[in-house]
């Protein structure tokens, strides 16, 4: 399991209840096994959602339908499947159909609307460094940005992303090539700003 | 760090904090799906519900735009019919015994050892 996952975790699958078990466990009716894993995925949907949309109510909205499409389709959940790359691919296909309507109505891609109450956010983002990369992450294009985001959530298991964004492999790899690229030289040029 | 190597970078990534989620984002997520109260009606129900509710609909219509005597007419014909039958008395012989019938069986039911699979359950 990535490092970024295995943080926000609040219950350690290596020594509780694997995701296949949970989900097992809410199809013959216990609610408190959903709970667990709403709790050990939300923040790291909300992530997904809130790097996909940039903007903090949309992304609360489209974790919350995320969740309750996969209560749903809980059935339909596949054992030997893992869990977050099933709520995450979930999570991005309703991103991608709230960012076509948006293009429907003809609204571009909207600027960063941080949350008013993230303050928590700003505070963790102590350094330099990662806060310019959190700016220049949020500047690729859509495609690129989700790409990085996964990958930070998923690590290097490709398949998986790919599997998350029904895209084949290669173009997974190529798009992660071309955004790690333009990261470098976004990051680059800041550096060469700052010491200007 | 120059991120010149493909490690600075994948460290300065994975090392990124991931967003903070809404306070309240989690109970909100639990009332919609677990806590949810079940709904009053199943969707069968619901559209059982329908269903009369629009039959009903029609035969009001049906009623109202004039073809009220006919259906009446019917109606009342429909209720002789089984009005006579009923007082033909093999009728009753008929019902009684389709009764006692049932009753039998549902009485010999209660009695009937179970069978070994049902038992070894």
């Amino acid at each position: 399991m990535p490092a970024v996952l295995a943080e926000v975790l609040t219950i350690d699958p290596r020594t509780g209840p694997n995701d296949s078990e949970l989900v097992a466990r809410t199809l013959v009716g216990e609610g408190e096994a959903f709970a667990d894993l709403v709790s050990r995925y939300d923040r790291a949907v909300y992530h997904l959602c809130y790097r996909t949309m940039r903007d903090a109510e949309e992304a609360r909205d489209l974790t919350q339908e995320a969740f309750f499409k996969a209560f749903r389709s809980l059935r339909t959940f596949k054992p030997e499947a893992k869990f977050s790359t099933w709520i995450f691919s979930i999570a991005y296909h309703a991103c991608c159909d709230r960012l076509a309507k948006r293009k429907r109505f003809g609204a571009e891609e909207l600027p960063d609307r941080a949350d008013p109450g993230a303050g928590p956010e700003t505070l963790a983002i102590a350094s330099d460094e990662a806060r310019r990369l959190h700016a220049a992450i949020g500047e690729l294009p859509e495609k690129y940005r989700v790409v990085i985001t996964l990958y930070h959530l998923q690590g290097k298991q490709y398949d998986e992303i790919a599997e998350v964004l029904d895209l084949p492999m290669g173009t997974v790899k190529t798009h992660l090539f071309r955004a790690k690229e333009m990261l470098r030289k976004k990051l680059r040029g800041q550096a060469m700003e700052v010491h200007e | 760090m120059s991120h010149e190597s493909q490690d600075d970078l994948d460290a300065l990534l994975f090392s990124l904090p991931l967003e903070e989620a809404p306070a309240d984002l989690r109970g909100s997520i639990l009332a919609a799906t677990v806590y949810r109260p079940a709904p009053a009606f199943s969707p069968i129900d619901v559209g059982i519900i329908g269903a009369f509710a629009a039959i009903m609909l029609w035969f009001a219509v049906y009623l109202l735009t004039g073809h009220g005597g006919a259906t009446l007419h019917w109606l009342s014909n429909a209720i002789g019919v089984g009005l006579q039958t009923l007082e033909n008395p093999s009728t009753f012989i008929w019902i009684a015994l389709g009764g006692a019938v049932t009753a039998w069986l549902a009485f010999i039911g209660n009695f009937m050892p179970l069978s070994r699979g049902v038992a070894r359950q």
